[in-house]
């Protein structure tokens, strides 16, 4: 007679990433392309008072990608990922890298954002709803720094989103394997 | 402008005389008090997007003659230097103070005055004339008062709207503009008598 299993059998691996992280990941990325774009115009913007507005929906939006990357470093931990695809250790290290720096770069700026607002004395009030507490004193010197950082790291961003996209698409058109469609809902063969 | 300039002046006079009669029944002039600067603050909290942001204004001097058992002889008159708001952002500052809203260029100086000092079960109250951007409004300061040892500690709030005072024109004279009508003014002061 056998014995009586502890636990659960051993769940295969999924074959694409969990619906919550498909959602987060292009949420967040839907929302980032569209803060940057938001983001570079809004600094042109002639009337203070449209100028007030454009940078209120930055903030609020900025605030909900920061919130919503939280939640994806969190949900790593606890949800199943699909296992890597097979690739030379470069890439696999580019890959680690790129993703890596990623993660800083969305964690980092809305901070960044937050702490240029809390010290040049900006409220961050999220859609209306909820008024952000102010992370640090008033501080021109330290809100012209994180503005500076802040605009630094949109750059190292594109440049990240580009490297992103383009491997994803050279898994996907060159190497013909499954690294995209692991993100995608929809289409790729076998559902996961 | 002359709605008001004309009252205040009637009860400039009637405070004149009812704090001369005062002295000539009581013989007793409410003693004088001095700012301590170090303690006190002036600050102004509005409003952008609905949330507030406080500014203050670091130039301000204050003449007061109180006693607190005779408010109808005390007297305060707080002057403030526009020119000393801060709000911790040079740009904001800067338009703070252009013509859309305190034209500190034409209204250096916005002033309180006292017009009565009155007391009930909740604390104080000082009805009082408020002039900011040269438009003069009736105002009432609620506040508490603690006074040790000839040291005195005031501190209280009242809430006016800035359109009241012409402080946000144009574009900037709507809510609608992100910056509320209503602007909360805190004032606490220590002062010692002389």
């Amino acid at each position: 007679m056998d014995p009586p299993i502890m636990g659960h059998p051993p769940q295969p691996s999924p074959i694409r990433f969990h619906p919550i992280t498909m959602g987060l990941h292009w949420g967040v990325a839907i929302a980032v392309l569209g803060l940057v774009a938001w983001g570079w115009w809004m600094t042109e913007l002639g009337s203070p008072v449209e100028k007030l507005w454009a940078y209120g929906l930055h903030k609020s939006i900025g605030i909900l990608v920061w919130v919503a990357m939280i939640i994806r470093l969190a949900a790593r931990a606890v949800i199943p990922r699909p296992p890597p695809v097979a690739a030379p250790r470069w890439r696999r290290f580019a890959a680690i890298s790129v993703h890596s720096a990623l993660y800083c770069c969305l964690l980092g700026m809305p901070l960044l954002g937050w702490v240029n607002a809390s010290a040049a004395n900006f409220p961050v009030n999220v859609f209306g709803v909820v008024t952000l507490p102010r992370i640090t004193p008033t501080d021109p010197e330290l809100a012209a720094l994180a503005i500076r950082g802040h605009l630094a790291m949109s750059w190292v961003l594109v440049a990240l989103v580009v490297v992103h996209a383009g491997a994803a698409l050279r898994h996907h058109f060159v190497d013909r394997d499954r690294t995209l469609m692991r993100m995608l809902p929809f289409g790729g063969g076998r559902s996961g | 402008m002359w709605r008001w300039m004309l009252p205040t002046a009637l009860r400039t006079v009637a405070a004149m005389v009812v704090t001369s009669c005062w002295i000539g029944s009581a013989g007793a002039e409410a003693p004088r008090w001095s700012i301590v600067r170090a303690e006190s603050a002036i600050t102004a909290v509005a409003t952008q997007l609905g949330s507030p942001f406080e500014a203050g204004f670091a130039a301000f001097s204050a003449d007061i003659r109180f006693d607190p058992e005779q408010p109808a002889a005390s007297l305060a008159t707080v002057v403030i230097d526009v020119a000393s708001y801060d709000s911790g952002n040079a740009e904001r500052d800067t338009r703070a103070l252009g013509p859309e809203f305190f034209d500190v260029a034409a209204h250096p100086e916005a002033r309180f005055e006292t017009t009565a000092f009155s007391r009930d079960d909740a604390g104080w109250v000082a009805d009082a004339v408020l002039t900011i951007k040269g438009v003069t409004r009736r105002v009432s300061l609620p506040f508490t008062l603690r006074i040790d040892d000839g040291r005195a500690r005031m501190a209280g709030s009242l809430e006016i709207d800035r359109g009241d005072f012409g402080v946000g024109t144009g574009e900037w004279a709507s809510a609608s503009s992100g910056v509320g009508r209503t602007v909360r003014i805190d004032v606490r002061l220590v002062a010692v008598r002389d």
